[in-house]
């Protein structure tokens, strides 16, 4: 069966090695950007199954742009997307996927630090929700 | 202001002729009502600035009208015009919002008079509101700027400790001497060390608020520690400093300065590429002195030279990705440079290098 395979989008490169190693040890192909540009590059070459994206990337919080960015692509639309972040506290608010959903445009989110165990878990569900 | 809207409230026409015909020149416009619900029912088509209220007036008198006024727009400033000035009548009225009174018969100095002091207190309202309306928002601005600058330092300290605690969690399943675990321990120790750099930054960040006192200081000494100091670090990355110590003194507060060049020359070795130079410059300048730290490393675009003094601001490129900072080293030393009532400037090329020039008073 092929593997699936899951872009990492993450300014901290030691994030970026830690959750490929535990998605690699799972049996996912992992690509990986440090930053927007980057991860756009990768959906156009690779088309991801699934996209693990830190929303507080920079000072500019890219993340939502590139958020947008691909659910308004058809092309693109269809990636699930799980967004990592401790955003909440820097933004002041406190984001919940029920009430900011439409405004996100994620499919799931998780605030860090993420547990190995909980990571492989809402990536498993995202990709059988989206196949 | 253009013109003065006066409202004027009279029973009797000869005091509203009277009034309209010394107060009517340029710049003061004067409404007539000839009872008080008249003179209400202008007042709530033109914003009046002064009211000139009569006491005694059939059906509703006017302290009466001066109360409601006050409701309608408490702005104005209301003056009570009596034939029959009492200290119980004056003081009732000025309880009841009046500001002033004249009494009748009067003079038209006499009400020049009056009016004016009462457009110098119409003034003097409104310069009041404005100072309150401006303390409001900077005190609101100022709340808001200290939440978002918790935040980010909640969120600096924050992502370190969650990166080595999700480290150690995966070493639980590695062996310490293997290959792999060496290198997530070093990430690990490097990333603290990284975080307890941040606390310390964070303190004399915040301690560059305390004014001391400050004494004449040879600065060239302090570049000199600096260099010794920091040499060790850039032998290793096979970085030279060229430092000509000349005496040079300077009135500072000398841990600020041993901070201040500690930083710069820390960034210019940290940023530099191995076997690249970092060449320290001081000099008399004015009445001052010019430091200046120039570097052969990477440098930075003009972009990121906009944020270059913003706390936590730090470059991110592929060039910078494992070079570790907290954000604040240029923070400080601005604020430091700051206090000195002095000067600093960064000039940078990619690819070719960056300079610092840092201007400080020799005496303040």
């Amino acid at each position: 069966m092929e593997r699936s395979k899951i872009l990492l989008v993450d300014d901290d490169p030691d994030l970026i090695e830690i959750n490929r190693s535990i998605l690699e040890a799972e049996g996912y192909e992992v690509f990986a950007s440090y930053d927007i540009e980057g991860a756009v590059a990768i959906v156009e070459r690779a088309r991801p199954d699934l996209v693990v994206l830190d929303i507080m990337m920079s000072r500019k919080n890219d993340g939502f742009t590139f958020c947008y960015r691909l659910k308004d692509d058809p092309e693109t639309a269809g990636i699930p997307i799980l967004m990592l972040s401790s955003v909440a506290m820097v933004t002041g608010f406190n984001l919940s996927l029920d009430e900011d959903h439409e405004w996100m445009r994620a499919d799931d989110f998780l605030h860090k630090p993420v547990s190995a165990a909980v990571l492989l878990d809402r990536v498993e569900r995202l990709l059988k929700r989206s196949k | 202001m253009n013109e003065w809207q006066i409202l004027v409230v009279d029973d009797e026409e000869i005091i509203r002729e009277g009034c309209i015909r010394i107060l009517g020149k340029d710049r003061i416009q004067v409404h007539a009502a000839a009872d008080g619900a008249e003179g209400l029912a202008k007042a709530k088509v033109i914003p009046c600035e002064i009211a000139l209220v009569d006491l005694k007036m059939p059906r509703m008198g006017g302290i009466e009208f001066i109360e409601e006024m006050q409701k309608l727009n408490p702005r104005t400033i209301c003056i009570m015009i009596t034939g029959y000035a009492t200290i119980e009548t004056a003081v009732e009225a000025i309880k009841k919002g009046a500001y002033d009174y004249i009494p009748k018969p009067f003079t038209p100095s006499q009400l020049r008079i009056v009016v004016q002091r009462a457009q110098e207190r119409y003034r003097l309202q409104t310069e009041a509101e404005e100072a309150r309306a401006q303390a409001e928002q900077a005190k609101e601005e100022a709340e808001k700027a200290k939440e978002q600058w918790i935040n980010l330092v909640y969120h600096e300290l924050k992502s370190p400790l969650g990166v080595v605690r999700s480290y150690l969690d995966n070493l639980l399943t590695l062996s310490l001497d293997s290959e792999k675990g060496h290198e997530v321990l070093g990430r690990c120790l490097t990333r603290t060390d990284a975080l307890l750099q941040l606390v310390n930054d964070l303190l004399s960040l915040s301690r560059l608020t305390d004014p001391r006192p400050r004494a004449m200081i040879d600065l060239a000494e302090i570049v000199s520690h600096a260099v010794e100091f920091l040499g060790i670090e850039a032998q290793k990355q096979n970085i030279s400093i060229e430092w000509v110590p000349t005496p040079l003194s300077i009135q500072a507060d000398e841990r600020m300065m041993e901070e201040l060049v500690g930083n710069l020359l820390s960034n210019a070795i940290k940023y530099n590429r191995p076997g690249g130079t970092v060449t320290l410059t001081l000099a008399p300048e004015g009445k001052g002195v010019r430091l200046v730290v120039r570097d052969t490393g990477i440098g930075m675009g003009e972009e990121d030279q906009k944020h270059l003094f913003e706390q936590f601001f730090r470059v991110k490129s592929d060039a910078t990705r494992l070079i570790a900072g907290t954000g604040l080293g240029l923070a400080i030393a601005k604020r430091i440079v700051d206090v000195h009532e002095g000067s600093i400037e960064c000039e940078s090329k990619p690819g070719v290098g960056t300079t610092f020039s840092i201007f400080l008073p020799g005496v303040s």
